[in-house]
């Protein structure tokens, strides 16, 4: 097929032209390259095995393909596969001409190329905005998990009473041991839970000092993380950053300290298109 | 530390690709996942993910996309 250079056809010759309807991978900023034509095709596989290319109209540019319907499957492979190659072709789209306004899986626009081109040019300054704003960044995902036992050390020692609801517990009769036992836990695990709270709001604090925005991600609505992840961390708090290339080696370095912290697991990951960025586009009202 | 852009890290993305992204409101678009009907049937099919790649069902996936997306910009 073609690489990733070639300006495509029409774009017509392979596909059933009655398929009115465009999948939406994301729309580009094509300002610098005036080169690439409209239907150029990007020389990555799309979802499900089809080819997408750039419906362009002024300096921006939809990545999309032909479908009508909304991919739906009750098979986690498929969905999973799906996924994985819509996240290729905005990847693709990020390498090419920089960051994109990555669309949520399963975007459908109604009407063929030129349906989508009108509606790139009504919407053009809109796209172009949100695109200026992102230019130059991605997204880094920042994942701590604590292990409390070694993390929660120092806090718990230097905790008098604590001290005193253990030596209550060795001293006293059966009952009241029990009782000061169960305290002591509980009050263990809220110094460790307050530790982990103000330990993640001091690393937030220092990576936004670094970055163009942070925003802290609720896990705890993800299905595929959760099941996948939370295996044996005590506690987990996740950032995305918006950075550009330099501060994402700023971001590493402060990581560096962090992970050096007992007990704390960091994981740093991108760059990514800025999904957790991304604005929601009102563009027709 | 470096980013880092591998197999595992591309999995951990997939949910975010469900739940954030550019939402497009607008007369001409017919469909977004969370329209109820497909977004349920898509999160449920998700949920059953975890336990598969355990079983290492979607090694050469994450393989081939790794591959795809190569090393950084």
């Amino acid at each position: 097929m073609t690489d990733g250079t070639e300006a495509g056809d029409d774009g017509e010759s392979t596909h059933d032209p009655d398929e009115t309807g465009r999948y939406l991978y994301c729309v580009a900023d094509l300002t610098d390259t005036p080169e690439v034509a409209d239907g150029t095709e990007l020389g990555t596989d799309g979802v499900d095995g089809e080819r997408p290319y750039l419906v362009r109209a002024d300096g921006v540019g939809a990545v999309v393909h032909r479908r009508e319907t909304p991919y739906d499957s009750n098979d986690g492979g498929t969905v999973k596969r799906w996924l994985l190659e819509h996240q290729g072709v905005v990847d693709a789209v990020h390498d090419r001409f920089g960051t994109p306004l990555p669309v949520r899986f399963d975007t459908i626009v109604e009407g063929d190329d030129e349906s989508v081109m009108a509606w790139l040019e009504r919407t053009g300054p809109t796209f172009r905005s949100a695109l200026d704003d992102l230019a130059g960044h991605s997204e880094y995902r920042i994942e701590l998990r604590c292990d409390a036992d070694p993390f929660g050390a120092s806090a718990v020692d230097a905790d008098a009473r604590l001290d005193e609801l253990r030596d209550d517990a060795t001293e006293a009769d059966s009952g009241t041991a029990f009782l000061r036992e169960k305290q002591a836990r509980q009050r263990e695990r809220s110094l460790v839970a307050t530790e982990w709270r103000e330990t993640t709001a001091a690393v937030r604090d220092s990576l936004a000092s670094h970055a163009a925005d942070i925003e802290s991600v609720d896990r705890t609505v993800s299905s595929l993380v959760e099941t996948d992840r939370a295996d044996d961390a005590d506690f987990e708090t996740t950032f995305a950053a918006l950075a550009d290339e330099s501060a994402a080696g700023a971001l590493g370095e402060r990581l560096d300290e962090v992970a050096a912290t007992p007990g704390v697991e960091v994981r740093y990951t991108g760059p990514w298109p800025p999904y957790t960025f991304a604005p929601a586009l009102e563009t027709d009202r | 530390m470096d980013p880092a852009r591998d197999g595992d890290a591309v999995v951990d993305l997939l949910d975010v690709l469900l739940r954030d992204g550019v939402v497009v409101q607008a007369d001409v678009v017919v469909t977004v996942a969370d329209v109820p009907l497909v977004g349920i049937s898509l999160r449920a099919a998700i949920a059953g993910m975890a336990t598969m790649r355990d079983y290492g069902y979607f090694e050469g996936w994450d393989d081939a996309s790794a591959a795809a997306i190569e090393d950084g910009p």
